[in-house]
């Protein structure tokens, strides 16, 4: 299953990234705030781990990756809240979280962080450990195009010149599948090519008829026939044939899996597909035992240059409610099944908001990780809201790499440095 | 340089400058030869286009009879009715080219109905692609922003002298004008400033420059200092060096092959485009290029999802009036093309990022629902002549030749199944995929 793509396309055609704009201004319901009772107890914050997959790359098969990707630029200042920092309140005005709106999660490096008030489901899975934060979050010299940070954050490469993801590239290494990584969606995010191989691509749906190619089996044997790649066809024409054939294995792996007799899911262009749904499909496929180790989704419009309150608001609330009810269909232990939800952004928003209600294009942000076997805490140091760089962002406190490499030694049972080079894991899986 | 015969490299111009070319319109373009051919797509630039023009615009509400300033209108018949009437130009239009350049210009200045929600509003960007592109490429710019579908995207429209946001701006010279890498970041908050004052009034449904918002303090942008406007920045982004080359890296990837903008044939085409930034002259520079017909360029491109349906519509003689309303749209969303509804405001990638296995079922899907309203009672009268049903199918999609796999499978198909299933299978195929 050698393939001959140029991986140029995915940097000379924007991938699918960012989301510049897609900012909805239609009110949605504003989502319930409901606080949590003051003095909720806050795990004790970890330090970050040091080298502590280097002593065991252990093979932990019960473990999957779900990587959530917020396009656009997730406000991370306003999703963990210095809630009572004056600092954040003078740089953030009127785009800052009331105080007494953060629901209080613990203290670090003397900033008493909550979680934005719409993160009601996932306030109480901080409670029962399972979630972990981690803070301070970049790499060197940020970039503040959506499309190139996002390469970088996906190819864990600050130069943005790695045409490969560094989930891809690990695909490489593990031998051909196409049923190794799946996300869900039409487009397959560059986190996920690598350089001989790639993950596959789901359809926002649970019905399993969705997922295969439709047509009487003498039809679909002709389409078989006709997608397979002949010597010497040319490149492109190959890559489609290929898609064609893998569509083909990963359309009857998925369908079998699937069980809703759901109508498939009403495309509108105001809804582009729903998180809430495609955690759907995840959770049944895992439930179901696919050798699947990485899945993809995604959620869009955190763009959010002007009316960021309601807008971010409306937006985590749809992520909560998506995380909390997949996390409902995994409880502790359930099969030895364990998902970890791993949630990032291309950067965060610039400390200080501009006079549209919003905030501009930032650096340093957060990533959130959830799951039962997740040693919930803060990880990475906060960073500071006073020294800022020269351009009036964050510097960041913790490289991404450390991230990856901390779901390449607990999540794949690898090396992490031959994927995202050497760099120590936080411990956040144990 | 040039590979393949007289006619495949006509298949080839039609495919890439408009949306193809039934057979008869290729055997009529082989008796002008490709030269002639080229002119004749030109010449439809700054020609009346009868047929697009005849297609009646749905009735869209006028934002100022609509508005209520902060809230989306999100009439979605609307929106679908106007969906639909564009795939319908651009099937039935007489001047192919001055079509593909409409959409290529949405790709260069993605703009998405899902925040908009105006569909007036995309029907009046569409029109400025339309009636501007074929001429320069700042008078276009200086439109596409000052327009109210741009000024509500990237949230021009809020910009107080303040603390100006900085969306606008910044995709102004990363997407729109001059390519990352160009200008800096202190750059973007120089012109940021300039666009202050910048305004849409939702009663009248116009822009309005409030010089009370604007910054009318000095701004120093790509090595100018003045009292810039926001005309000022459009100005002089769309006329430096790294503007040509930018945009001609875009419309030689469009329309030949995929390439960055320091890409050899880019810095040859780039002096050229800058003396006037005329779009007519590039796309003439373009499709006149010998690398335009070179094998990397056959061999170049796959099909787009909107180019596919536009393009397999256009030689079934059919238009999106033959389906439910709506239900073709609902396809190419499944596919991650809505027209109106880039991703974000990269707009769409190329080649590679249509390719993946839910995109590859759900071209399926779009073949069925298209091949249902196929007249296909010429096919099924060879029935058990399976090499003559195949031999109709591909006239019918003016393929210039299968490769033997593809052959033998639509041969046996035709043998056993049905001429509906046969012409699915030819248009799922690799080789029909290609643009």
């Amino acid at each position: 299953m050698s393939r001959s793509f140029t991986r140029r396309d995915f940097l000379s055609g924007s991938l699918g990234v960012g989301a510049a704009g897609a900012l909805h201004t239609a009110l949605g319901p504003v989502p319930s705030l409901a606080r949590s009772g003051s003095g909720a107890k806050a795990p004790t914050a970890a330090t970050a781990g040091k080298g502590a997959a280097s002593k065991s790359h252990k093979s932990t098969p019960e473990r999957t990756l779900v990587l959530c990707t917020l396009y656009g630029g997730n406000d991370g200042l306003n999703t963990v809240v210095p809630y009572e920092s004056s600092a954040y309140r003078s740089l953030r005005g009127g785009v800052a979280i009331g105080e007494d709106q953060a629901q209080p999660i613990g203290t670090v490096d003397n900033f008493k962080l909550g979680l934005h008030p719409a993160l009601v489901g996932m306030k109480g899975l901080w409670d029962a450990g399972q979630v972990a934060i981690v803070l301070g979050v970049g790499y060197p010299n940020p970039n503040y195009s959506h499309f190139q940070s996002m390469e970088i954050m996906m190819s864990a490469d600050p130069t943005g010149d790695l045409p490969s993801g560094w989930i891809g590239r690990w695909l490489d290494a593990s031998g051909a599948s196409p049923t190794r990584a799946l996300s869900v969606g039409s487009q397959l995010p560059q986190v996920f090519a690598g350089m001989s191989q790639q993950g596959s691509t789901l359809a926002d749906s649970t019905n399993p008829g969705t997922q295969q190619p439709d047509g009487d089996p003498y039809f679909i044997s002709s389409f078989s026939e006709c997608e397979h790649t002949y010597h010497r066809e040319p490149g492109l024409q190959a890559a489609i044939a290929q898609t064609g054939t893998d569509l083909l294995v990963v359309g009857a792996k998925a369908a079998s899996a699937l069980t809703s007799q759901k109508p498939p899911n009403a495309v509108s262009p105001n809804d582009p597909g729903d998180i809430g749904n495609q955690l759907d499909v995840v959770a049944e496929l895992i439930k179901a035992g696919l050798p699947t180790k990485a899945y993809g989704v995604s959620e869009s419009s955190f763009d959010t240059h002007a009316g960021e309150l309601e807008a971010q608001a409306e937006l985590l609330s749809q992520l909560d409610a998506g995380v909390t009810n997949f996390m409902g269909a995994f409880p502790s232990g359930y099969r030895g099944l364990s998902p970890v939800i791993v949630m990032f952004s291309e950067f965060g928003r610039r400390p200080e908001s501009n006079a549209s209600g919003g905030t501009d294009h930032g650096s340093a942000n957060i990533v959130i990780v959830v799951g039962p076997s997740v040693k919930g805490g803060f990880y990475g140091d906060m960073q500071s809201l006073t020294r800022l760089d020269d351009l009036g962002n964050f510097r960041y406190t913790t490289d991404i790499r450390r991230v990856y490499a901390t779901v390449l030694a607990e999540i794949m049972g690898v090396d992490p440095k031959d994927f995202v080079g050497p760099f120590a894991p936080l411990g956040f899986l144990g | 340089m040039t590979t393949g015969t007289t006619r495949s490299v006509i298949a080839h111009l039609y495919r890439r400058a408009g949306f193809g070319a039934t057979q008869d319109e290729i055997d009529a373009a082989v008796k002008l030869g490709f030269d002639g051919a080229v002119d004749q797509l030109l010449a439809g630039l700054s020609a009346k286009d009868a047929a697009g023009d005849a297609l009646p615009l749905p009735r869209l509400t006028p934002l100022a009879q609509s508005a209520i300033p902060g809230f989306t209108y999100n009439d979605y018949e609307e929106f679908i009715a106007l969906s639909t009437w564009w795939i319908d130009r651009m099937i039935v239009t007489d001047t192919p080219l001055r079509e593909k350049l409409t959409l290529l210009m949405h790709e260069q200045f993605p703009t998405s109905y899902a925040k908009v929600g105006y569909a007036d509003l995309m029907y009046n960007q569409n029109q400025i692609f339309r009636t501007l592109g074929p001429g320069p490429f700042d008078v276009l710019t200086q439109a596409v922003s000052a327009d109210p579908a741009m000024l509500i995207w990237l949230d021009t429209g809020t910009d107080l002298k303040a603390h100006p946001n900085e969306n606008f701006a910044r995709e102004l010279m990363e997407r729109f004008t001059m390519g990352i890498g160009n200008y800096s970041e202190q750059d973007v908050r120089e012109a940021a400033r300039a666009f202050t004052g910048w305004s849409l009034d939702y009663f009248s449904g116009e822009f309005f420059f409030n010089p009370y918002d604007h910054d009318n303090r000095e701004k120093r942008y790509l090595g100018h200092t003045g009292r810039f406007q926001g005309q000022d920045i459009i100005n002089i982004a769309t006329h430096t060096t790294a503007s040509s080359r930018w945009v001609v890296s875009r419309f030689w990837s469009w329309l030949a092959y995929p390439v960055t903008p320091d890409d050899p044939v880019v810095l040859e085409l780039a002096p050229g485009y800058k003396k006037d930034l005329n779009m007519t002259n590039l796309l003439e520079a373009i499709l006149r290029h010998p690398r335009f017909v070179s094998t990397q360029a056959l061999n170049g491109l796959i099909k787009q999802p909107i180019e596919f349906l536009v393009g397999t519509l256009r030689l079934l003689g059919l238009t999106t009036q033959a389906y439910e309303q709506g239900s073709l749209i609902y396809l190419l969303a499944n596919l991650g093309q809505q027209p109106f509804v880039p991703f974000n405001v990269g707009g769409w990638g190329q080649n590679q990022y249509w390719l993946s296995t839910s995109a590859s079922n759900s071209q399926l899907a779009l073949a069925w629902a298209v091949a249902q309203y196929a007249d296909l009672a010429e096919v099924a009268d060879l029935k058990g002549n399976p090499g003559a049903q195949v031999a109709a199918v591909t006239k019918m999609l003016a393929v210039e030749a299968w490769s033997n796999r593809t052959y033998q499978a639509l041969w046996k198909l035709a043998d056993k199944g049905n001429p509906q299933e046969l012409l699915v299978l030819a248009l799922v195929s690799p080789e029909y995929l290609m643009n």
